[in-house]
């Protein structure tokens, strides 16, 4: 059944697959980073493939491999009940990739997780942050050559911590000890 | 050149090559044991059985050569049923002993089971029992149940050492490898039949029990013991070396090394420096070399005559390069002493007399040996009062016992006695300055052996304690001494070291070629 | 009059937003996670979400392990129904693997997976109830959960961690009176549904919380990868337990419960009705299971019998292979999913034919539906965000990872 989107992908965009499988059950297409969103527009509007539904962006390490880099999407269409895997390679040097956050609400939220972990650079992201590391994290930890027991300096702090103690105590001094409130000086 | 079908591959392969290399080439494994690439080839073990076409019995692929138009195949439901057969056969007597066989992990016997057999035991008898943890000698221990009779061991004492120790006794499944009579395995090279052995028959006494082989990693270096430089994988376990396993190198050892060189690794943790030492006080780096360079400084100011620096050939070429800038440039003396190991003895096969890995960078570093004046020198020159200052790197003398004692009787004479070494060999106490280096375990650099073969060693672990490679040493001190050296990284040291007069370009194959001599 | 003399002065009475920081600890969530919200009096205008707060590198960890070892991680991801966890890891790498189990062990799977979702689903409700001051449903729901644990407990061994998936089977057998203690749990379990369903469904302050709030439209839900209840109380009917059969669901007849709203309401009401749908699943499966064996029989992925471990070199090695160096997983990458307690569980898999994972990417619905979760707040009242918050039953382990 989803072997006919394969086909119709491939007939479609023939200069743009770079090759294509269906192995275990997973159609999958290899496709180039240029024609990306123009492919997925195509899969979520045309009727024969209505793929309305994102399940989920990754992106795969493979060390020493040019390219280095895959981005990859799980697509599916709730009417037709058939899914299609989308793969760009992306190489080291160059981790740029348009984004298609216009096109599934969820994409946005995704992608900003395949950029915390493998510093993907999504290109048209209305908001490109971490999203499960803080903001100082250095590196991207999911990369394979981010060492396993590799540490995080430690994070200044904006501001001055506050001296718990020292406001305790101004408030145990207050002569209203019944009711703890303070008073207004 | 034949032409051979492998599996419907074809390839063109040398006239004269087995089956088994020409399906390695063709990218097919073929099981075996008893081949190994070094040795004669008896076929006795079955187990690389492949079926050729026109031939009605299957064919031994480590000894059968190939023809012109050859059609092999080595994974057919014919080879796939013997491989079954041999290996049931092979494993009949076999101990359940994998979970105290210091084999496991690294057993050609466990890692054909799951590739080629993977069936359940039939046997409804018991196993043959045979003799365990037989010593063949000082180095061996054999356990006759697990051993398969691949003949390896023998094969080798044959005609690697010729020195013909062993030899197989009894028939049919009671036999056993043995030596012959009133003789013991302990020939230099024993400890290779350890490596030969595909299955956990022969264990080397040293290493027995001591760390299970999954636990190990694996660095590429090169054996300290001599000026062969026997190419070495460092197996080390949280931050300790646990064994040296020779390492292929055509070029330098080939499959092999010497059990003194095996056994050497012992002395990288042997009697460490690992603290800074200041006259007995513990210091760290940055006291220690605010305290030592106004004194060094003082001893330029003298003039460079007072100053003798000791260069050891157990360090890196990298090193020198830089202890050769740091005595010219900062300590402005030229007089070098050699250090090292002294002289020992020697073999027409990889053992040489020279006990230190790297004389031959000397020679590189220095242009030749003769800038370098000979230690008894020193030593003189020490009695007689003309040393003021001894630089001294690495703990060893080249010298005798007598000449020892006259050196560190003589060291009361020096004014300041700068001792930097990975080893204290009761030299640490009598020292102003113990500067801690770093063994070649925990450092990159490069050897190059008594053939002019540069080989590169690679760091294992962290530096133990304090210690630090000396070429960093004599950047903290040339730096202290305001007189700083330009270099970061190792690569730019070996940029300049090695640019002036290029050395023979004999880097060691990375891979092991297949089929496998494990 | 007066009216107009009141919206006169509402106009002209100068307001500007407020930021309010809802959690990250805070006490009506059940769920480490911060929303950064502005409000216009008591209406949430944008929310901002923060999660990340339990992220403790599951797929950097399962990188480092073996891929049997990488089930005890799966076990922290949906914590309270960890089975299903395991099952869909299972189901991911027998995919790559080429393997099938035995059809007891899909029954298993079944049953155990649906025990749990039984779990996950009464948590979710009774801390519902329990957010909005309902106690008392609280005590029955978790009570069932309870007896729901005894019997996981009973099986696995454990009650929350429970490490119960094996690659090619489960640990081990259901124990030979699970059918009976299955019989009086289940008795009880449907009257703790009864109970429950009395005591929230036509009250009438959890409705005035429930009804109309937190809604969501199909379309939105879809786009935003909502699944699972969440998805299903929109109107959308996509399970994957129906759509895409796996373990013994293609068996067994069970309904597809849908709500019309999308709102808090209907969610609730569909997870009431999904309980009713697992035990119906339960007993279909019980019945129709066979004795027989729950692993498969495959030497490459499967541990041999103690017995002959200790006895035969060839299990020895088999044993000593698997557990050292790990099960060989063929080269190749597959994207496996099922249907978790908060909607889709996929995994993302990729081997290099080590006995490690090259990589094991896992697609948490709770994360997803942390993504689109402004899309619930914005335009709702501050204080609805607690029940809505709760229908959708974010799990921290999952969401973070």
């Amino acid at each position: 059944m989803s072997k006919k989107v394969l086909d119709l992908v491939q007939t479609t965009f023939s200069d743009d697959v770079i090759y294509s499988h269906s192995r275990l059950g997973n159609d999958t297409v290899v496709v180039k980073r240029e024609s990306l969103v123009a492919i997925m527009e195509f899969l979520r509007d045309n009727d024969a493939t209505k793929m309305n539904f994102l399940r989920d962006i990754t992106a795969v390490d493979y060390l020493h491999r040019t390219p280095r880099f895959e981005v990859v999407y799980v697509l599916y269409s709730m009417d037709h009940k058939h899914m299609l895997i989308v793969r760009v390679p992306l190489n080291e040097d160059d981790v740029q990739i348009p984004s298609v956050s216009h096109l599934w609400g969820c994409a946005g939220w995704l992608e900003r997780e395949v950029f915390d972990m493998y510093g993907m650079i999504f290109t048209n992201h209305p908001d490109l942050r971490r999203v499960l590391l803080y903001e100082e994290f250095e590196g991207h930890p999911l990369r394979k050559d981010y060492a396993t027991q590799a540490s995080q300096p430690r994070v200044e702090l904006l501001k001055p911590e506050r001296d718990s103690v020292e406001e305790f105590l101004h408030f145990h001094k207050d002569k209203d000890q019944a009711t703890g409130s303070r008073v207004a000086e | 050149m034949p032409k051979v079908n492998i599996n419907g591959t074809e390839i063109e392969v040398d006239k004269g090559t087995t089956i088994l290399r020409a399906a390695a080439d063709a990218g097919f494994d073929v099981p075996h044991f008893c081949y190994h690439p070094a040795l004669s080839i008896p076929a006795n073990c079955r187990m690389c059985l492949v079926e050729v076409e026109g031939m009605p019995k299957l064919q031994p692929g480590c000894y059968t050569q190939v023809n012109e138009g050859m059609v092999v195949k080595t994974k057919s439901e014919r080879v796939i049923k013997a491989r079954k057969a041999v290996l049931e056969f092979i494993l009949l007597n076999h101990p359940v002993d994998c979970p105290i066989c210091d084999q496991a992990g690294e057993c050609k016997l466990q890692d054909y089971y799951v590739d080629y057999d993977a069936q359940e035991s039939r046997q409804r008898t018991d196993k043959q029992n045979k003799v365990k943890a037989y010593p063949l000698g000082p180095e061996v221990v054999y356990d006759g149940e697990r051993c398969i009779l691949c003949t390896r061991c023998i094969r080798f004492c044959d005609e690697v050492t010729q020195s013909s120790e062993l030899t197989i006794v009894e028939r049919g499944d009671r036999a056993e490898i043995r030596t012959f009579p009133g003789r013991e395995l302990d020939n230099a090279y024993s400890m290779c039949v350890v490596d030969l052995c595909p299955v956990g028959a022969l264990t080397s006494r040293d290493f027995r029990f001591k760390c299970r082989v999954w636990l190990l990693t694996s660095t590429d270096s090169v054996c300290t013991g001599c000026s062969t430089g026997c190419s070495i994988h460092l197996d080390h376990f949280r931050n300790t070396a646990q064994r040296y396993r020779p390492r292929y190198n055509p070029r330098v050892n080939d499959y092999w090394m010497c059990d003194k060189g095996r056994l050497s690794y012992k002395q990288i943790h042997d009697d460490r420096n690992t603290a800074i030492s200041v006259n007995g006080a513990d210091v760290n780096w940055h006291a220690a070399t605010e305290a030592l360079a106004p004194k060094l400084a003082k001893a330029v100011e003298d003039g460079g005559d007072g100053v003798a620096f000791l260069v050891s050939p157990q360090a890196t070429v990298e090193d020198l390069f830089v202890a050769k800038q740091f005595a010219s440039n900062v300590l402005k003396t030229s007089n070098f002493y050699m250090g090292g190991n002294a002289p020992g003895e020697s073999d027409k096969f990889l053992i040489r007399a020279d006990k230190n890995p790297n004389t031959g960078g000397i020679a590189h570093v220095f242009g030749s040996m003769a800038a370098l004046s000979p230690f008894p020198a020193l030593v003189e020159a020490m009695e007689a009062g003309k040393v003021k200052v001894l630089y001294m790197m690495g703990a060893q003398t080249p010298c005798n016992d007598e000449m020892r004692a006259r050196f560190v009787a003589a060291l009361e004479k020096v004014g300041l006695f700068v001792f930097q070494s990975a080893h204290a060999a009761e030299l640490s106490g009598k020292a102003n300055f113990v500067l801690p280096a770093c063994t070649h375990a925990e450092k990159d650099g490069t050897f190059i052996n008594f053939e002019g073969v540069r080989q590169a060693i690679h760091q294992a672990f962290a530096p133990h304690g304090a210690s630090l490679p000396d070429w960093q040493i004599f950047m903290r001190v040339a730096r202290a001494m305001k007189n700083p050296m330009s270099y970061t990284f190792l690569a730019e040291i070996q940029k300049e070291a090695f640019a002036a007069k290029p050395v023979i370009e004999a880097e060691p194959a990375a891979e092991q070629p297949a089929p496998s001599a494990e | 009059m007066a009216e107009d003399i009141l919206k006169s002065i509402d106009q002209d009475i100068h307001t500007e937003p407020m930021i309010l920081q809802m959690g990250p600890s805070h006490p009506a969530t059940h769920g480490t996670v911060r929303f950064t919200l502005t409000l216009d009096g008591e209406t949430v205008v944008k929310c901002e979400t923060e999660v990340g707060y339990l992220h403790r590198g599951f797929e950097k960890e399962a990188e480092n392990s073996t891929w049997t070892q990488v089930f005890p991680y799966t076990d922290r991801l949906n914590y309270v129904s960890p089975v299903l966890n395991n099952f869909g890891y299972a189901l991911a790498v027998e995919k790559l693997l080429g393997i099938e189990v035995p059809e007891r062990c899909n029954y298993i799977r079944t049953i155990m997976g649906e025990v749990s979702r039984l779990s996950d689903h009464l948590t979710c409700i009774g801390a519902g109830a329990l957010e909005l001051g309902a106690m008392t449903a609280f005590l029955y729901a978790i009570e069932g959960r309870e007896l729901v644990w005894d019997l996981i407990e009973e099986v696995t061994g454990a009650r929350l961690t429970v490490t119960y998936g094996r690659i090619g089977g489960v640990k081990d057998d259901l124990t030979p009176d699970f059918a009976e203690r299955w019989k009086a749990t289940r008795e009880r379990l449907l009257e703790i549904h009864a109970t429950t369903d009395k005591l929230l469904t036509r009250n009438r302050i959890f409705l005035d919380r429930m009804e109309g709030t937190g809604v969501i439209t199909p379309e939105a839900a879809v786009s935003y990868g909502y699944t699972g209840v969440t998805l299903r109380s929109t109107g959308v009917a996509y399970d994957v337990r129906k759509d895409h059969p796996y373990f013994a669901y293609d068996k067994v007849d069970f309904d597809v419960p849908v709500g019309k709203h999308g709102d808090n309401f209907d969610r609730y009401l569909v997870r009431m009705e999904e309980v009713l749908q697992s035990i119906r699943i339960i007993d279909q499966c019980l019945a129709q299971m066979k004795p027989g064996p729950v692993n498969s029989d495959d030497p490459r992925v499967v541990l041999p019998e103690k017995a002959k471990v200790y006895n035969t070199i060839e299990s020895m090695i088999q044993h000593f292979k698997i557990i050292f160096e790990g099960i060989q997983v063929p080269p190749g990458e597959v994207y496996s999913y099922t249907e978790a307690g908060n909607g889709e569980l996929g995994f993302y898999i990729v081997s290099n034919g080590t006995g490690k994972p090259w990589k094991i990417h896992v697609r948490a619905p709770s994360f997803i539906v942390m993504g689109g979760i402004h899309k619930l707040f914005e335009g709702s009242l501050l204080a609805d965000i607690i029940p809505t918050f709760d229908t959708i039953n974010m799990i921290g382990g999952e969401c973070d990872r």
